[in-house]
């Protein structure tokens, strides 16, 4: 990114370039100069304070270079360059505004896919055995009944309803297989920023988030939003369990230096997720992943960690939970392991 | 009349299979998971085992490969619906690698049992 003093710098042949030739068409260009610089001023999160503060120094500095031109004067002609590098900011605001909004309602989108998917596979076997006891048992009365009853032909009435059910389940996991994430090369860092300055805005603001990075760039093959779903539920979760204050501590390293990396993923990248909240009761961590399971009721939906499951098991990675409700110190980390890809980077040119 | 052992951690399915089995005449014994499994195995050889896959502890496929570890000539007829991210048929096809007589996905039907059952005592 520029430095604020280059910045200063090539605002002011901006205004220097206007002052001296207005209402001519390369007055025009500057002003358009004005508005690029404004709008990439905005996106390096200045401010409009910022922009008038730059704007009167340049001001200031241009008046004394031509010390036969008064103040007044000058800073009446240079209206129109501060008119444009603040409207830039709205501009800027508004497309970065826009372009959040897109973003989080695309991945909503992907989100409910994925849960639809987890889901129907997380309830496939309990839904399975369901139906095969309804229809065994539909059979097993049909076949005691009278043959050409009235009986029979409510009870063959069961066990074609069976088969939908039976059908529609099918149905669900082969709609769930057909649509696999796309996955690409990710560096995992740069995805866990990202989110990080989505979240932060929806956190209470006595709940602070660390992040150390020891990757060293490493990289996953994923989507976006797999990693996406996982990192903002398990951090979502994080700042549910402490309420109004406390520490989310996010880590990526190598799983080699994490003491309890189950085995094969030892050479994975580590991912871990720890709050300062109260803890978790043995009781239930172990039902902590199971679909439907929630401490939230009414309004948990108990599917947060199964589909983080799911979407970490998907990558071939592994997800483990510590957690300790008593004591000086509570609190639970999560650890995500996911196989590093070693693959070459593509190079310049290369589709990504 | 047929000695069959039933494998199955869902007990009103296993009360299903069981008494679906039994009107038909077989002799039925149950257990729960696969240890349980074995240990019914080692005290009464059944002619005929009927196991789920996906169980808790002990599943179907250590229970199948234990048999084949003992060199059993028992005939083992699998069932399984599925689990997340595991497909029913996954665990068929892992079971029938193993070598087993037949393979049900679940539900399914009194006929369908009946089939695998007459087509696993061949």
């Amino acid at each position: 990114m520029d430095s604020r003093a280059s910045v200063q710098a090539r605002y002011e042949e901006i205004l220097e370039r206007f002052l001296f030739a207005p209402g001519t068409p390369e007055a025009e260009l500057e002003l358009a100069a004005a508005f690029e610089l404004g709008r990439s001023l905005v996106c390096g999160k200045a401010s409009p304070d910022d922009i008038v503060a730059l704007h009167q120094e340049a001001v200031g500095h241009i008046a004394r270079r031509h010390p036969t031109l008064l103040l007044g004067q000058i800073a009446g002609r240079l209206d129109q360059p501060l008119l444009e590098l603040t409207m830039a900011h709205g501009m800027a605001f508004r497309e970065q505004l826009d372009h959040r909004i897109q973003e989080l309602v695309r991945r909503e989108q992907a989100s409910k896919l994925e849960a639809l998917g987890t889901l129907s596979a997380g309830i496939a076997h309990d839904f399975n055995n369901i139906v095969g006891c309804i229809l065994g048992f539909a059979e097993m009365a049909g076949d005691d009944l009278p043959a050409g009853s009235r009986g029979q032909g409510h009870v063959e009435q069961i066990v074609q309803a069976c088969f939908r059910a039976r059908d529609l389940v099918a149905r669900m996991l082969t709609y769930a297989r057909q649509t696999p994430e796309k996955t690409r090369r990710l560096n995992v860092a740069e995805q866990v920023r990202e989110i990080l300055a989505i979240l932060a805005a929806s956190l209470a603001p006595k709940l602070r988030v660390e992040f150390s990075d020891e990757s060293g760039q490493a990289c996953i093959q994923a989507s976006p939003g797999q990693i996406h779903q996982v990192v903002m539920n398990l951090c979502l979760n994080a700042a549910d369990a402490m309420l109004h204050e406390g520490l989310i501590q996010i880590r990526l390293q190598p799983a080699a230096r994490c003491a309890d990396a189950p085995p094969g993923h030892r050479d994975d990248l580590c991912l871990q997720i720890t709050d300062s909240g109260p803890g978790m009761s043995p009781a239930v961590q172990a039902r902590a992943f199971e679909p439907f399971f929630t401490t939230k009721a009414p309004h948990g939906s108990g599917l947060g960690l199964s589909v983080t499951q799911g979407i970490v098991h998907q990558l071939g990675g592994e997800i483990t939970l510590n957690s300790r409700s008593e004591g000086p110190e509570t609190g639970t980390t999560f650890r995500i392991y996911l196989p590093i890809d070693h693959s070459a980077p593509p190079g310049p040119g290369e589709a990504p | 009349m047929t000695h069959i052992l039933v494998v199955e951690d869902d007990p009103q399915f296993c009360t299903m299979i069981t008494q679906m089995l039994s009107q038909d005449g077989h002799r039925i014994q149950v257990a729960g998971n696969g240890e349980e499994g074995l240990r019914r195995i080692a005290e009464a050889p059944p002619e005929l085992i009927v196991t789920d896959i996906l169980m808790p502890g002990t599943d179907g496929i250590d229970l199948i490969m234990a048999l084949n570890r003992q060199g059993s000539a028992i005939p083992v007829i699998a069932m399984s619906g599925g689990r997340r991210t595991i497909r029913a048929e996954f665990n068929l096809e892992s079971a029938a690698l193993l070598g087993v007589r037949a393979t049900l996905t679940k539900p399914f039907t009194r006929a369908e049992l009946r089939q695998a059952i007459a087509g696993a005592l061949a």
